[in-house]
């Protein structure tokens, strides 16, 4: 029990203006009046939908990494991709930081990023008291933003359109769990407010 | 207009501090090194911030130029290799008529990097001395800085994809260039010095002179 934490009170991350917390009714996101940035907002059922989408995403995430994307076939040579293909093409041509970047940021994190969100909301969901919750919540934290899944889809369809007048390329069942997983794990960011995720861990933690 | 931002309670001015991973507030004679419920090191401001943001921005600024010059990815077809630069691939596009994509690749890998020192070295500036004016916009844009920094690695991901997809044995194949680890590490370095800069401290600094230019000026 920590009775040094103000739980009454809330500072901005930008300006370092101090403001009450209130309780707001869901969808009424609080800004800084200072400089605009966003408090938090208590969201639907957040905890809910975080862990529904985030388990979602956590299992969309093999088939999207096991399944090729696309294939390309032209004078009867046939290449399917994964992102891990990219992974090892890197390493092969000996551009270990760009390899190491593309492993972590599409693989690794966003795999560490859904898992984390999944386990946390878990918790707080059925009143468990797992162990590492706050460790899970605050690698969950770190990790946001370098999971880059969306950024691979545009460089996805960027591939896709320069080498659509090169050779004939065909769309193969990956793609389509690349992007439901997408859809899953920003619907998963959506639901949460990080803010609010803590709070609630917070009582979690000190009030039982 | 300086009347209602000198109301606001600022926090270092009431003696309370913020944990930065968890938001649980403290007050600062009752504050401990680390937070209670996560354990973070708990500071007033970032340390070191300024320096630091200066550092890795300098650092980025060194790799833009090996990241524009070299080529980003090879081509080689039938023993004739035919390199591409980053900006050999936007005009690439542009000549085959597919503008869409020719302002996506240039806005992600090359306007966005450049704009980002640009706008960071203005921040980190105008935070350093001091400077009071435009103080909401200056945080605006670094919460725009920060926001869309990781779409520049969109570059990358392409050439990861080409170099996996293009490989057609001795006729065709494409792969990474010198510039692909640069421009990754522009990337990583600048994301690196917006993370380690505050926004609070050109707060901090504005605020102190908006105060004391006022009372120079009633004087
Ligand atoms: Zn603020
Ligand atoms: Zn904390």
């Amino acid at each position: 029990m920590s009775r040094r934490i103000q739980s009454d009170l809330i500072i901005c991350r930008d300006c370092d203006t101090i403001y009450e917390y209130k309780h707001t009714k869901v969808r009424q996101p609080v800004h800084c009046t200072v400089c605009g940035h966003h408090l938090y907002e208590k969201k639907t059922r957040f905890i809910h939908r975080g862990f529904s989408f985030a388990l979602t995403a956590l299992i969309l995430f093999i088939p999207a990494n096991l399944f090729s994307l696309i294939n390309l076939d032209k004078v009867g040579n046939n290449r399917n991709a994964v992102v891990f293909d990219g992974v090892i093409d890197f390493f092969r041509y000996g551009k270990v930081a760009c390899g190491i970047s593309l492993f972590l940021f599409c693989m690794i994190f966003p795999l560490i990023h859904s898992f984390t969100q999944a386990y946390v909301c878990f918790g707080l969901l059925y009143k468990v008291k797992l162990p590492g919750m706050v460790k899970a919540l605050k690698i969950h934290q770190k990790v946001a933003y370098w999971t880059m899944i969306d950024v691979y889809i545009l460089a996805f369809f960027v591939v896709l359109i320069k080498l659509g007048d090169i050779a004939h390329v065909k769309l193969m069942t990956g793609i389509f769990f690349v992007f439901a997983y997408l859809i899953a794990s920003l619907a998963a960011n959506y639901a949460c407010d990080n803010v609010m995720l803590w709070r609630r861990l917070r009582e979690f933690t000190y009030d039982e | 207009m300086s009347d209602d931002k000198t109301t606001f309670k600022r926090a270092c001015d009431h003696g309370y501090l913020r944990c930065e991973t968890c938001e649980s507030v403290y007050k600062q004679d009752d504050c401990p090194d680390e937070c209670d419920f996560c354990g973070s090191p708990i500071h007033q401001r970032k340390p070191e911030n300024i320096a630091r943001a200066w550092a890795f921005l300098i650092a980025a600024a060194v790799f833009v130029i090996p990241a524009n010059i070299y080529p980003i990815s090879i081509f080689e077809a039938l023993g004739n290799k035919s390199p591409g630069t980053i900006m050999d691939s936007v005009i690439y596009f542009f000549d085959e008529g597919m503008y869409g994509i020719a302002i996506i690749i240039g806005t992600a890998s090359i306007l966005i990097p450049i704009a980002k020192l640009i706008c960071l070295a203005y921040l980190i500036y105008t935070a350093q001395f001091g400077k009071r004016s435009r103080l909401r916009h200056r945080t605006i844009l670094f919460r725009g800085v920060e926001k869309i920094g990781r779409w520049s690695m969109l570059d990358i991901f392409v050439v990861a994809l080409l170099s996996s997809l293009v490989q057609l044995g001795s006729l065709a194949i494409i792969f990474p260039g010198a510039a692909a680890t640069s421009f990754c590490m522009v990337v990583i370095l600048t994301v690196f010095a917006a993370e380690s800069f505050d926004a609070r401290v050109m707060w901090d600094q504005g605020l102190k002179n908006e105060i004391n230019g006022g009372k120079n000026a009633e004087r």
